[in-house]
């Protein structure tokens, strides 16, 4: 597959535009999920992408193949993307940041295969996730599920659990904390 | 239920409060500079496992954008050649015409000028001008004669029409008009 990811990157460099199309679709799903979102959220997530994007454009006719994969390569750069974004917004690097060791990207990961690796790395980490929220209480990992997971909106949330909107608040920050508490302690164990 | 977590819960204490509102607002608005680090770090670790919305039209415009971006680097070497050659005959031409709006029309520019028409002139041999100033006479003369031919065709043509129109049946041709003595071949 590397074979793929040399012919597309010799065509973007070459100046073909829709390969460079190709490589957005091929990728920017996988920095979304894996680099992106877990440090800066998901609502500032696609100005960080865009970013990635611009970047790699401006500095992709210099890439030459050293022992890593374009992924690698825009990996690294959506991690310093995120960084300058809390930088910028006075925010320190969220604590968890150094813990989930699977959402580091793998050495020589072809490009073409994202979309599978993307999907095994979610499947991981949605059983992780999974386990870990087995450890709290139904309502914590109900309120988790809801608000984070499904993207339920914070009165809809408050209104299934049957509480006032700045109940569910306090709820689902105790849950947050234990959810970290727990995924910290999987990590050490 | 877990024993870590024990329910129904306590009381919230103030600052718990406050860093609740803060988380809530994070995830509303993105901005978690005040909230508390590691509820935020969790927060955005379960977002991440979550289903990721479908392409929206932002990132269909920044797939656009991108992709009318990447420019070949030949075509992009020949645009700035091309502009750089532009600049040259655009900083040549101003230059140009600086000079000349600043140097007006001098008097010796225009002695040089009338002294370089005389060479001229003088550089053309006597017999040369002589027979240019025959030739142009003889033309004249020929022109002269030519115009008189056809004042005088043109003065006939009238008088004849004349003629016929005041005296039909009698023509000024002698009886015959000027298109039959034509088709005769001219002869009476």
């Amino acid at each position: 597959m590397e074979s793929d990811d040399r012919e597309l990157l010799d065509r973007i460099q070459k100046g073909d535009g829709e390969s460079f199309g190709v490589l957005f679709d091929r990728t920017h799903r996988w920095l979304l999920q894996f680099i992106i979102v877990p440090r800066v959220g998901r609502a500032e997530a696609e100005e960080v992408l865009s970013d990635t994007f611009r970047a790699a454009l401006g500095s992709i006719a210099e890439f030459r193949w050293q022992g890593i994969g374009i992924l690698h390569w825009l990996a690294a750069i959506a991690k310093r993307k995120s960084l300058e974004h809390l930088r910028r917004r006075s925010r320190m690097p969220q604590s968890l940041e150094d813990h989930p060791a699977l959402l580091e990207v793998p050495d020589d990961v072809p490009t073409a295969e994202a979309e599978m690796i993307r999907q095994e790395a979610l499947g991981i980490l949605r059983r992780r996730v999974d386990a870990t929220l087995a450890q709290l209480t139904p309502r914590y990992a109900e309120a988790l599920r809801l608000r984070l997971l499904l993207g339920v909106g914070r009165l809809e949330c408050a209104q299934r659990l049957a509480v006032s909107a700045a109940t569910f608040d306090v709820v689902l920050y105790r849950a947050t904390r234990a959810f970290a508490r727990e995924w910290s302690r999987d990590e050490r164990a | 239920m877990s024993e870590r977590e024990p329910w129904p819960e306590s009381e919230p204490a103030s600052q718990e409060i406050e860093a609740s509102r803060r988380l809530a607002q994070a995830l509303e608005t993105g901005d978690s500079s005040l909230a508390d680090g590691e509820a935020v770090a969790a927060a955005f670790l379960l977002q991440s496992g979550a289903h990721l919305p479908p392409d929206d039209v932002g990132r269909q415009r920044l797939r656009k954008e991108l992709v009318a971006a990447v420019v070949s680097p030949t075509l992009g070497l020949m645009r700035w050649v091309g502009l750089a050659a532009a600049s040259l005959v655009a900083g040549a031409l101003l230059v140009t015409a600086l000079w000349r709006m600043t140097s007006a029309p001098s008097l010796y520019t225009l002695e040089a000028r009338e002294m370089a028409a005389r060479q001229a002139l003088e550089s053309v041999p006597r017999s040369t001008r002589a027979g240019l100033s025959t030739g142009t006479r003889m033309e004249s003369t020929y022109d002269t004669a030519w115009r008189e031919r056809l004042d005088s065709e043109l003065q006939s043509s009238r008088f004849t029409r004349m003629w016929d129109q005041s005296n039909p049946g009698n023509t000024a041709s002698g009886g015959r008009s000027r298109h039959a003595i034509q088709n005769s071949g001219g002869a009476s």
